[in-house]
C-alpha cells in the first residue's frame, strides 16, 4: 500500500546556541530531519540532546536572547520558518502546527476554563462565531475521549485528573485540525494504563485528520509503538534515522546501540544492565568531530575526534537506514572538514545578522 | 562494635558474614543468589507487614468534622524476606508511597503493624524508635529535593552516622571516604554542594547517605525515574552490588514495570490502597494471575510493537476517598463475573506455588 509522500517539514544544518552571562551552551550543532506528509518522525535522546529545542525552533519559541539561531533552515512546505516575521509565523504556529506539552499542569492556564482554552486557537485563526467555536469544542474534546464534554468545558484544569488534562490538550493542539502535531513526552507524566489511552487516541487521530506528528520522547518502546521512522539525537546532531523497526532490529550508531541495551526491558530481565560509560558533554565551543567521540567504545581514531561524520546511507544499511558515524564510511573521501563547516556557519551568521536588524 | 565496612572493597563474589554486631536479632552471615527467589522459601521474614492501614481524615463543614477518611493505604499484609529485593508496583495515587513511609513510621500508620526484625515498631517509644532507624534507610525519587542543598556532600553522608550513631569522627570521617568512592564517585567531591553534580551523582550521594549507618533495609521510593535510561542502568547496578556487599533487603517503590523486572526478587501489585497479587517475580510477568496485574503488563509497550490483544482500561482510577465496594477493581475490571465483585472483598488466596491474588475469580 504505497502512499504518496510529499516532504512536509525539512531541518537542514539547524545549529542554536545559547549565551547566558555565565557560560555559552551549543545546544543543537548541526541537525538534519526530513518529515513526509501523514507520517510520524519519533525522536529520542536522553536529557540535553537537544530534541526539545528541536520541537520549539519549529515553533518560533526559542527565546532570543539566550537563543541564538547559528545556522541552518527549517522548512515547512518548502517555506523557510526562520525567514518569517512573527505575524507570519502566528498566522502557522497552533493552526497548521501546533504542539502538546509534557505537563499539562504548566502548560494549561489555571485561571482559564477548559472551554475558553480548547476554544482560543479556533477563535484566532478562523472567523468561526462563538457559538460554532464551542460547539467544535465540545466535538474536539469528545474525539480525545472526554466523554463529559459539555460539563468540562466550564471547569478549571484543577479540577481534572492528569489523562484528562493530558486529553484538554490534545483537543486544544487539533481543534484546528494542524497539518503537524508536534508532541513533546505527551505520555511521560502518566500511569501505564493512561498513556496506553493517550497512544491509542494519537494513533486514531493522526489516521482520522491524515496529519503528520513529530513524537519526542526518551522512552524507546513508545515511540516503537507510533512512529514509522526514528531519529535518535545525541549531543546536538542526529546519530541515526531509519524506519523504527529497522532501528530496533539493527541499531548501526554506536550510541544508539548502547541506548538500545542500558535500557530495561519488561520482556527480559538480565543480570546487569549494560552502561554507556562517561557523560553527556556539554559543548562551549562548536564541536569539532563525531559529538559521541568522547564515550564511544568503538572510537576509530583522528578522524573521530576531528571530522563531523555526515548523516547518510551506507552501502551496508537497509535502504533509507542514515547514520552519522565513521564506522561506515572512508572519511578520506567526500566529508565536511571543520574549517568547511566553520566556513558555511559564518556565512550563514551573517545572513542572519543581516535579518535580525 | 565491628567495622563492617573495611573488608568489602574488591570481591563482589564473596558472600562472606556481613555482621550487624549493633543489631544482635540479625540473620548475619546469610548468603543468597538474586536469581533464584526459591532460595528464600526457608529465611526469615525480616519484615512482616500486618493489615496495614493509613488514613487521611476529611474534614468539612464550617465545624470541620471528621467526615470521611481518604483510605491511601487499607489493609496491607505481606513479609519481605531477609536479603531479597521486594518490589512495589502501581500507578499513582495506589498508595505505594505512603506505603513505604509507613513501613518506616515516618507517618504514622492508622491501624495494623510493621514488624521489623521481630519487633512491632508501633510498640517502640520514639527514641527506641529513631534508634530502630538506623537499621532502616530510605532513598526519594528526587535526590536535588532530598539533599540539603546548603550541605557539602561530606556533611550530607557524615550527618546520619552524628545523629543515629555514637560513632567518633575519625571514624565517621572514615567511613565517609571509603562511601564516596563505594558509590563511584571521589574523594575531590566531599566538599562540594548538591547542585555541582548532574541527577545521577545525586542519587549516588543520597545511597551513600542511606547506607552510611549500615541499614539492613532500604526502602527505594522510584530512585531511579527521574534518570535517563543510560544513568539509570549505572545506579541499578550499583545497587546490586551494593545488595550483596551489604546483604542489603530492599523494598523498591516503582511505577516502572521494566525496571521491576529486572531488580526485584518478588512483586507485588498495588491498586486504590490494597493489593491486588504478589509473586516472584518472573512467575508474576509470566502467569499473571489477577485482571488488574493482567491489564497493566498488557499497557506496558515492548520493542516488539504493538500488541494486538492490548487489554485497554477505560477511565481513570477511582478516587481513594470513595474507593468502589467490594472489589476496588470492579469498576474498570476485563473480567468482571458479577454481583459478587460489586459486593465482596475478595481475599488474598494462594493460587500458586508463591503467588497469592485477591480476586473472585479463585475462589
Amino acid at each position: 500500500m504505497e502512499k504518496k509522500h510529499v516532504t512536509l517539514l525539512e531541518i537542514s544544518d539547524l545549529k542554536i546556541r545559547f549565551d547566558t552571562a555565565r557560560e555559552t551552551v551549543h545546544a543543537l550543532n548541526g541537525v538534519n530531519l526530513e518529515l513526509e506528509s501523514n507520517q510520524t518522525l519519533g525522536i529520542i535522546g536522553e536529557s540535553g540532546c537537544g530534541k526539545s529545542v528541536t520541537a520549539l525552533s519549529i515553533m518560533g519559541l526559542v527565546d532570543s536572547p539566550p537563543g541564538v539561531i547559528e545556522g541552518g533552515e527549517i522548512r515547512y512546505r518548502g517555506q523557510n520558518l526562520l525567514d518569517l516575521s512573527e505575524s507570519e509565523l502566528n498566522n502557522i504556529r497552533g493552526n497548521e502546527i501546533s504542539m502538546i506539552y509534557q505537563d499539562p499542569m504548566e502548560a494549561l492556564n489555571p485561571s482559564l476554563t477548559i472551554g475558553y482554552q480548547v476554544m482560543e486557537p479556533l477563535l484566532e485563526h478562523t472567523d468561526v462565531s462563538k457559538s460554532t467555536a464551542r460547539e467544535r469544542a465540545v466535538e474536539t474534546l469528545k474525539q480525545c475521549g472526554l466523554a463529559d464534554a459539555e460539563r468540562i468545558m466550564d471547569d478549571y484544569p484543577h479540577g481534572l485528573s492528569g489523562g484528562m488534562q493530558q486529553r484538554v490538550m490534545i483537543a486544544m493542539g487539533i481543534i484546528t485540525e494542524p497539518d503537524l502535531l508536534i508532541a513533546d513526552e505527551p505520555t511521560t507524566a502518566l500511569d501505564v494504563t493512561i498513556q496506553a489511552q493517550i497512544l491509542g487516541l494519537l494513533s486514531e487521530l493522526k489516521e482520522r485528520l491524515g496529519m503528520s506528528m513529530i513524537f519526542i520522547t526518551h522512552d524507546i518502546p513508545v515511540v516503537n509503538e507510533v512512529a514509522d521512522r526514528l531519529a535518535v539525537m545525541y549531543a546536538g546532531r542526529v546519530a541515526e534515522v531509519a524506519a523504527t523497526k529497522d532501528i530496533v532490529d539493527n541499531p548501526m550508531h554506536p550510541y544508539t546501540e548502547l541506548l538500545l541495551e542500558s535500557m530495561p526491558k519488561s520482556d527480559r530481565a538480565p543480570d546487569r544492565l549494560p552502561v554507556i560509560e562517561g557523560v553527556v558533554p556539554t559543548f562551549d565551543q562548536e564541536p569539532t568531530g563525531c559529538v559521541f567521540a568522547s564515550r564511544c567504545p568503538k572510537h576509530l581514531g583522528d578522524e573521530c575526534d576531528s571530522v563531523a561524520p555526515i548523516l547518510r546511507e551506507s552501502t551496508e544499511a537497509r535502504s533509507g537506514q542514515q547514520t552519522a558515524c565513521h564506522l561506515y564510511y572512508d572519511p578520506s573521501q567526500d566529508v565536511i572538514t571543520s574549517e568547511q563547516n566553520e566556513q558555511t556557519s559564518r556565512n550563514q551568521d551573517a545572513k542572519f545578522g543581516e535579518e535580525n536588524q | 562494635m565491628k567495622d563492617n565496612s573495611g573488608g568489602h572493597t574488591g570481591d563482589r563474589d564473596s558472600k562472606t558474614a556481613t555482621t550487624f554486631t549493633d543489631a544482635p536479632d540479625a540473620t548475619g552471615g546469610h548468603s543468597f543468589d538474586s536469581t533464584e527467589s526459591s532460595e528464600f522459601s526457608g529465611t526469615e521474614a525480616l519484615v512482616k507487614l500486618r493489615n496495614v492501614q493509613k488514613y487521611y481524615p476529611i474534614h468539612s463543614g464550617i465545624l470541620k468534622r471528621h467526615t470521611s477518611d481518604v483510605k491511601a493505604v487499607d489493609g496491607v499484609s505481606f513479609d519481605i524476606w531477609q536479603g531479597e529485593t521486594f518490589g512495589l508496583v502501581g500507578e499513582s495515587g495506589c498508595g505505594k508511597s505512603t506505603l513505604g513511609k509507613t513501613v518506616l513510621h515516618l507517618l504514622e500508620p492508622t491501624g495494623g503493624e510493621v514488624i521489623f526484625n521481630g519487633i512491632n515498631l508501633a510498640s517502640l517509644s520514639s527514641a527506641k524508635l529513631r534508634e530502630r532507624r538506623r537499621n532502616i534507610q530510605m532513598i526519594f525519587q528526587d535526590p536535588a529535593s532530598s539533599l540539603n542543598p546548603r550541605m557539602s556532600v561530606e556533611q550530607l553522608i557524615e550527618e546520619p552516622m552524628t545523629s543515629l550513631t555514637e560513632w567518633p569522627k575519625e571514624r565517621r570521617k572514615k567511613r565517609v571516604r571509603e562511601l564516596i568512592q563505594e558509590v563511584g564517585l571521589s574523594i575531590d567531591h566531599l566538599p562540594r554542594r548538591p547542585h555541582e553534580f548532574s541527577g545521577g551523582q545525586q542519587q549516588r550521594v543520597a545511597i551513600a547517605r542511606a547506607l552510611s549507618v549500615n541499614p539492613q533495609f532500604i526502602i527505594a521510593d522510584e530512585p531511579t525515574s527521574a534518570l535517563d535510561v543510560s544513568v539509570q542502568a549505572k545506579i541499578l547496578n550499583l545497587l546490586k552490588d551494593l545488595q550483596v556487599e551489604y546483604d542489603l533487603t530492599f523494598l523498591f517503590i516503582s511505577h516502572d514495570l521494566s525496571v521491576i523486572r529486572n531488580f526485584c526478587d518478588r512483586v507485588a501489585v498495588m491498586y486504590l490502597g490494597e493489593i491486588a497479587e504478589v509473586a516472584p517475580t518472573e512467575v508474576l510477568f509470566n502467569r499473571p494471575k489477577h485482571p488488574y496485574t493482567k491489564a497493566l503488563l498488557s499497557s506496558v509497550p515492548t520493542m516488539d510493537g504493538l500488541q494486538e490483544d492490548r487489554i485497554q482500561l477505560e477511565g481513570d482510577v477511582p478516587s481513594p476517598e470513595n474507593p468502589p465496594s467490594g472489589c476496588r477493581y470492579h469498576t474498570r475490571c476485563q473480567e468482571y463475573i458479577g454481583p459478587v465483585c460489586e459486593d465482596e472483598s475478595p481475599e488474598l488466596k494462594l493460587v500458586d506455588a508463591a503467588q497469592v491474588c485477591a480476586c473472585h475469580h479463585y475462589e
